[in-house]
């Protein structure tokens, strides 16, 4: 992302936030994280 | 959130390369270290301790340094520990299992934490990076002045004077209860004020049982590059381990008290 991280950051919005630190909270216990599970740790 | 907005989101950030998705056995997703470092960026910017970024100040062997903007410019360091060897891993068992999972996140924010706490240790009794923040796997620092040691072409008169500088900073941050354990001419920087030494994620407490062997390597490290770049200059043999004796006595004076001959 050398270069572009600046312009990433100002495209995202709160809920991909969410989205994104739901996945961390999932990666504590699986590697990978089930689609299935997103919505509950997406919030 | 509702599974349409997740499919929605996870296509946005499934785009902008901040996740990855798997679809043998069953479909998931996981962050790739860009998406974390969008997380430890919001984090900081949450906290005012970044406004902006800028451009790329170096890639090291395990770590991407950003300048950025803060009250004034500063070196952010995204610490990669553990990311390409997680590649490789992965890539022989071919996502069969969860097991025995250690993901490179916890190895990269341990190195991170681990990096800040030495720093804030050392600051300012040694010539380190001042420390200012700390988010994941993310350290927000002082950026220092000057070039790598193994760039800088120092002035015959100098030579010996930098060496001293450099070996005295490894003394003090002995004497404050660290060896760096990674001394080199790639983690010093020098400039007209003076000798910086970064990269500390890996240092070892002087209490650690091999803490003794370590420092003789890095003083090795240090006057062996001296001695190879600068052979007119610097002594042709020296007394590495009666170096590091006397450094770890906080009695070192001059490089040159050590020549052997
Ligand atoms: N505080 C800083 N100010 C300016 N440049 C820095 C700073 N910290 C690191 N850098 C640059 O980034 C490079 C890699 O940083 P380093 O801490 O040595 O990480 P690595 O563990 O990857 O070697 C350095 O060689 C230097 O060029
Ligand atoms: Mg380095």
């Amino acid at each position: 992302m050398v270069g572009n991280v600046a312009s990433v950051m100002a495209e995202l919005e709160p809920e991909d936030f969410y989205l994104l630190s739901g996945l961390e909270q999932g990666m504590r216990f699986s590697e990978w994280v089930q689609r299935e599970k997103l919505p509950e740790y997406a919030t | 959130m509702t599974a349409e907005e997740v499919d929605y989101r996870i296509d946005r950030c499934a785009d902008r390369e901040l996740i990855e998705r798997k679809t043998i056995q069953y479909e998931g997703y996981r962050l790739t270290f860009e998406g974390y470092d969008c997380l430890a960026l919001r984090a900081f910017s949450e906290r005012g301790t970044i406004e902006g970024m800028g451009a790329p100040l170096g890639v090291g062997k395990e770590s991407d340094v950003y300048e950025v903007q803060s009250y004034e410019p500063m070196a952010l360091k995204f610490h990669r520990e553990g990311y390409t060897e997680f590649r490789k891993v992965d890539k022989e068992r071919e996502y069969t299992a969860d097991r025995n999972h250690v993901s490179w996140f916890y190895t990269a924010r341990k190195a991170a934490e681990r990096e800040h706490e030495v720093l804030e240790e050392l600051y300012p009794d040694v010539s380190v990076p001042r420390p200012v923040d700390q988010n994941r796997h993310a350290i927000l620092m002082e950026k220092f002045d000057g070039v790598e040691l193994e760039r800088a072409s120092l002035p015959s008169e100098q030579v010996v004077g930098v060496c001293d500088l450099v070996l005295r900073e490894v003394g003090d941050a002995y004497d404050a209860g660290y060896v760096h354990a990674d001394m080199s001419q790639h983690n010093v920087a020098v400039a007209e004020g003076g000798v910086t030494v970064f990269d500390w994620p890996q240092a070892v407490a002087t209490d650690h049982e091999n803490a003794d062997e370590f420092l003789e390597r890095d003083v090795e490290n240090v006057v062996s590059f001296f001695q190879r770049k600068y052979p007119r200059e610097m002594p042709d043999d020296v007394d590495y381990r009666g170096l590091a004796e006397a450094i770890a006595e906080g009695e070192f004076g001059s490089v040159t008290t050590y020549a052997t001959r």
